[in-house]
């Protein structure tokens, strides 16, 4: 294996990403926002709508957030749009756009001339997984340079926390490419490794959307159930099998957590991956933020607590309860990623083409 | 040798190849012939790493059959080939080139000759995906040949490519093999086959059937052919001849009978006494694909 072989491999990768429709017209739509942040300004006290033609005022709320309120709309706008709207909507079809990668190799055909150039068939799998990664990293790239000169430019507001952006999307999209091609290794289908990995996709923010509310409900409904007295022997014989299949579902749902890649988890980690080099400006303004929301939940009952809330305030590098701990999250979701790759790889290496 | 595969298992088991022996010499152009389901892929693709043998031994260019080093020196155009189709002409050429070790450049510089040849110069920097059966045939072709390889497997390489075309495909396999690099030919039109291959194998349900020379396939018969000018008169003539069967035409009339050397002349002697006018002589070969279908029809 050498470096002019690498070399090759990747230019592919990158010519094969290109010729794609899907990654095109994402990048003609991703020129939406990046629109936005030209025709929007963000003064340091108002909204400058086209070039100046209309300005609105901050909401008051943004100062009692902290004095920089430009900092927190930004930051409310990465969460709400960079994080959970191309997060998952974006990162939903840029896992069916990339599904068929596996598939179309091992077609009778191509994979007769894929696989017996002298590259070992493990290297032209990760090659396949880089790929996606090149799709999803250009997209990303694209639209938060886009994003952070647009804001710039524009509002004078050289935010690097938008760059970082890039970084969460991409990281979110390698956890769970790899399941898509082992489903495609497996299946051979296209249609299968895209229907089954967007389903992996949802099942897997589900897992730890759900643990992460029990982490939050689960004590204080714990504790508000602990003084009831049954009344009657049978009542009691029911409680008992109640709380089992409660401690059997709340192990099983640690179990499947712990395992899998913690996606939910990907914009807190890289906001404190940016904090470790320097950046802290977002942790402190979504700090700033939640202390806010805590303020308010504290003066309400615990229904008004928001799960991710509390996740993220316990999350951290330095993170006490290493369930919290960010390199927990970080070490488990790569273990997890790294033996679906080697199965496939294994797999591959056993395939007669 | 002793080359087994077997797909599948229990009652749905199916054995592709059974204990076969085979070994090609270097430098020659050999046909690997049989009917659907013979072996010959499987074959082919054992040899290239594709597939995993079941029992044997197979080696290519004197090394374990599959090892990378191995398919650094090896060229393939498989059947009904997929490109890829993103790229262009070239930009596949280089990666190729790429994976195997030449440089840019060097495939910049030996490409534009063989893709001139095969008349796809012109087409080099258009998308494969915009390439007609034919393109696809010629461009997979020299991605085969381009690297010199020691030894290229060709599955069906005139497949889809006009006269002119295979025409040019040959002459660049027999180059290909006057330079040393051993050539499979993997191909149903038995007459490709014929006009280019100097060992020739038949498989028939994963074993050898026949294997030898064009000429020790195809025995001359001692069955004759004259052709005669129409107004030859060939009074009389039946009587120098075994099973005399004639043919009328316009041009030329057909005499077909069996004859060894000496009664062949004496027929000749007696057809230019007559004062015949003879427009050709040959002596009676059975074609390749008579060959083919007459073994497959014993088997059956």
């Amino acid at each position: 294996m050498n470096l002019l072989a690498l070399r090759g491999l990747f230019r592919d990768a990158l010519l094969q990403v290109l010729d794609n429709r899907v990654f095109r017209v994402l990048l003609v739509l991703a020129l939406v926002p990046i629109l936005a942040t030209v025709l929007i300004g963000l003064n340091d006290e108002s909204f400058s709508f086209l070039f100046g033609v209309w300005t609105v005022d901050y909401p008051d709320f943004l100062y009692q957030l902290g004095d920089e309120p430009r900092v927190y709309l930004v930051e409310i706008f990465r969460a709400a749009f960079v994080e959970s709207i191309v997060g998952s909507v974006g990162i939903t079809i840029c896992v069916a756009a990339t599904a068929f990668y596996v598939p179309v190799m091992l077609e009778k055909g191509s994979a007769d001339l894929v696989f017996t150039k002298p590259l070992s068939r493990s290297v032209l799998y990760l090659s396949r997984y880089v790929t996606g990664l090149i799709f999803v990293g250009a997209l990303a790239a694209f639209l938060n340079l886009g994003i952070y000169l647009g804001l710039g430019l524009r509002s004078g507001m050289w935010y690097p926390g938008i760059l970082w952006s890039t970084l969460t999307l991409v990281y979110l999209f390698a956890l769970v490419h790899g399941v898509t091609m082992l489903i495609g290794l497996l299946t051979k289908s296209t249609p299968a490794a895209m229907i089954l990995g967007i389903m992996f996709f949802m099942f897997n923010g589900c897992v730890h959307n759900t643990w992460q509310m029990v982490e939050a409900y689960g004590a204080p409904l714990d504790q508000m159930t602990q003084g009831a007295l049954a009344e009657s022997e049978e009542e009691a014989l029911e409680d008992e099998k109640f709380e089992a299949l409660k401690t059997a579902g709340r192990k099983t749902l640690n179990a499947v957590h712990y395992a899998l890649p913690k996606t939910t988890e990907a914009p807190e980690l890289v906001v404190h991956v940016q904090a470790a080099f320097g950046f802290d400006k977002a942790l402190e303004a979504r700090s700033g933020f939640r202390e806010s929301e805590s303020e308010r939940a504290a003066q309400s009952d615990f229904e008004n607590v928001d799960p991710e809330a509390i996740f993220a305030r316990r999350f951290g590098f330095d993170a006490e309860d290493w369930r919290y701990n960010a390199w927990f999250s970080l070490l488990s979701s790569l273990a997890f990623v790294g033996v679906v790759l080697g199965v496939g790889c294994w797999r591959l290496r056993r395939l007669d083409l | 040798m002793g080359l087994h595969k077997a797909y599948g298992r229990g009652s749905k088991r199916t054995e592709a190849l059974k204990s076969l022996d085979l070994e090609v010499a270097p430098g020659k152009i050999f046909g690997l012939l049989g009917p659907n389901g013979a072996g010959k892929t499987t074959l082919v693709k054992i040899l290239l790493g594709l597939v995993k043998k079941t029992k044997g031994e197979a080696q290519l260019l004197g090394q374990p059959a599959g090892k990378a080093s191995v398919r650094r020196r090896v060229g393939y155009l498989p059947e009904a080939h997929r490109l890829p189709h993103y790229l262009t002409g070239r930009q596949m050429l280089r990666l190729y080139g790429m994976q195997l070790g030449f440089d840019q450049a060097w495939v910049d510089q030996h490409a534009d000759q063989m893709l001139e040849r095969l008349e796809m110069l012109h087409a080099a920097d258009r998308k494969l995906r915009e390439y007609s059966k034919g393109m696809n045939q010629r461009v997979g072709l020299v991605q085969a040949l381009l690297f010199e390889p020691d030894l290229v497997f060709l599955d069906e390489p005139t497949d889809g490519v006009d006269p002119v075309g295979r025409s040019v495909i040959r002459a660049l396999v027999s180059e290909a093999a006057a330079r040393g690099t051993t050539v499979f030919i993997n191909s149903h039109l038995l007459m490709e086959v014929e006009l280019i291959c100097d060992d020739i194998v038949i498989l028939r349900d994963g074993e050898i059937l026949r294997r030898g020379t064009l000429d020790e396939l195809t025995p001359s018969s001692d069955q004759v052919t004259i052709q005669v000018r129409p107004d030859a008169n060939l009074t009389g003539f039946e009587a120098h001849v075994r099973n005399l069967t004639t043919l009328p035409g316009a041009a030329s009339t057909r005499l077909t009978f069996q004859a060894d050397d000496d009664e062949l002349n004496a027929a000749v002697d007696a057809l230019r006494a007559a004062g015949a006018t003879l427009v050709e002589v040959r002596r009676n070969r059975a074609t390749l694909e008579e060959v083919f279908i007459e073994l497959m029809g014993g088997a059956q």
